[in-house]
């Protein structure tokens, strides 16, 4: 029992071994893994009757084109991403964005006042100094998980507040 | 030495360019020609609202100190909190010199902002900040006198939001109109405007 107990580990890390290095590069192959996500984070809801905000800069590290297809979570039903676009009468409008594409080296930014991750009925309300997680899906069907902190209702960026 | 005379001199000369440049676009005879002379005064606009307070409100009672007027509403993610919380720096970058000036808010989405949302919303910005709610009829009244525009855009979704002009406007003591402040212009020029129009008695 225990001599094959033994030899099921050494199985296993044979295994491990011999896969894990096809599997960095499984990971290079899927969008998921190439791209970084910083400066993540939410503006605190007025309850969870009214939509709020997510905000965060996305990079493609890889040389291949990245496609964000969707962004889902479990705090909210309905999340979508606008721009916020103000024309030459000063008349501000949002404007869905079916998909982000980035071009290998790429960085696209959502921040306040122009693109933004919409966050509509919400299970419950965001409060300030909590975190929850949001999930980029991808083209590809490959998804990333994003924890994003929620800040203040008054917060403009990450850096004040 | 000549040549860092010269470069002195032309440093100088750009420089003057810009500033009265950037004098004649942001207060100089361009904007009397094209604002002010059309923009009703506060002491004309006989609408009333009510406060986030409960209070009955009207332009005309503002007359006597600066006001900075804006619109928007709760239902908005991004531009809207954005505005608040710009706004409330600019209040707190004015110190004492903001101690007389009206700060209203007015809600272009009465159907879903009533005086308790916008009193709650309004709880997590700068103190100063007045939440004035009208029926539609009030609302079109302020549209007009302040000439801005509102309108209901549907989504695929079946919610809506609000386009709503995003300018801020600002008015002398007196109630007579000074100058706006448009979404993406930097506190650096927004609050010096803020600062003339109190100085304009």
């Amino acid at each position: 029992m225990i001599k094959n107990l033994s030899r099921t580990s050494k199985i296993l890390s044979t295994l491990f071994v011999a896969f894990s290095p096809s599997m960095s590069v499984a990971e290079d192959m899927i969008q998921s893994g190439r791209v970084q996500v910083q400066s993540s984070w939410a503006r605190a809801s007025v309850g969870t009757m009214r939509p709020t905000a997510a905000y965060m800069t996305l990079q493609n590290t890889g040389d291949q084109p990245i496609v964000v297809s969707a962004i889902e979570s479990e705090i909210s039903g309905k999340i979508s991403m606008h721009q916020t676009v103000v024309n030459a009468e000063g008349i501000s409008t949002m404007r869905p964005l079916k998909s982000i594409d980035l071009a290998p080296g790429e960085k696209f930014e959502f921040a306040p006042g122009n693109h933004h991750i919409m966050i509509m009925e919400l299970k419950k309300a965001l409060v300030k100094d909590k975190k929850f997680s949001l999930k980029l899906v991808f083209e590809d069907k490959s998804e990333k998980i994003v924890e994003v902190p929620v800040l203040g209702m008054g917060a403009r960026s990450l850096g004040e507040k | 030495m000549r040549s860092i005379v010269k470069t002195v001199g032309a440093t100088i000369a750009i420089l003057s360019a810009t500033l009265a440049l950037g004098w004649w676009q942001v207060d100089g005879p361009f904007e009397m020609r094209t604002e002010q002379n059309f923009r009703s005064s506060l002491s004309n606009m006989n609408f009333e609202m009510t406060s986030h307070l409960g209070k009955v409100v009207s332009p005309e009672y503002l007359v006597g100190n600066p006001t900075m007027f804006f619109f928007g509403f709760t239902y908005c993610p991004d531009v809207c909190p954005t505005t608040l919380a710009e706004i409330s720096t600019w209040i707190e970058e004015l110190g004492d010199l903001a101690n007389s000036l009206n700060v209203v808010f007015i809600t272009v989405d009465p159907a879903r902002d009533d005086v308790k949302t916008v009193a709650e919303y309004l709880s997590n910005f700068n103190s100063k900040i007045e939440g004035w709610i009208g029926n539609s009829s009030q609302l079109a009244a302020a549209g007009n006198f302040f000439d801005v525009t509102y309108q209901r855009k549907e989504s695929e979704d079946g919610t809506y939001t609000m386009d709503h002009s995003s300018s801020v406007f600002l008015y002398r003591s007196d109630g007579t109109f000074a100058r706006t402040i448009d979404y993406h212009e930097p506190r650096e020029v927004a609050v010096p405007k803020i600062k003339r129009t109190i100085s304009e008695k």
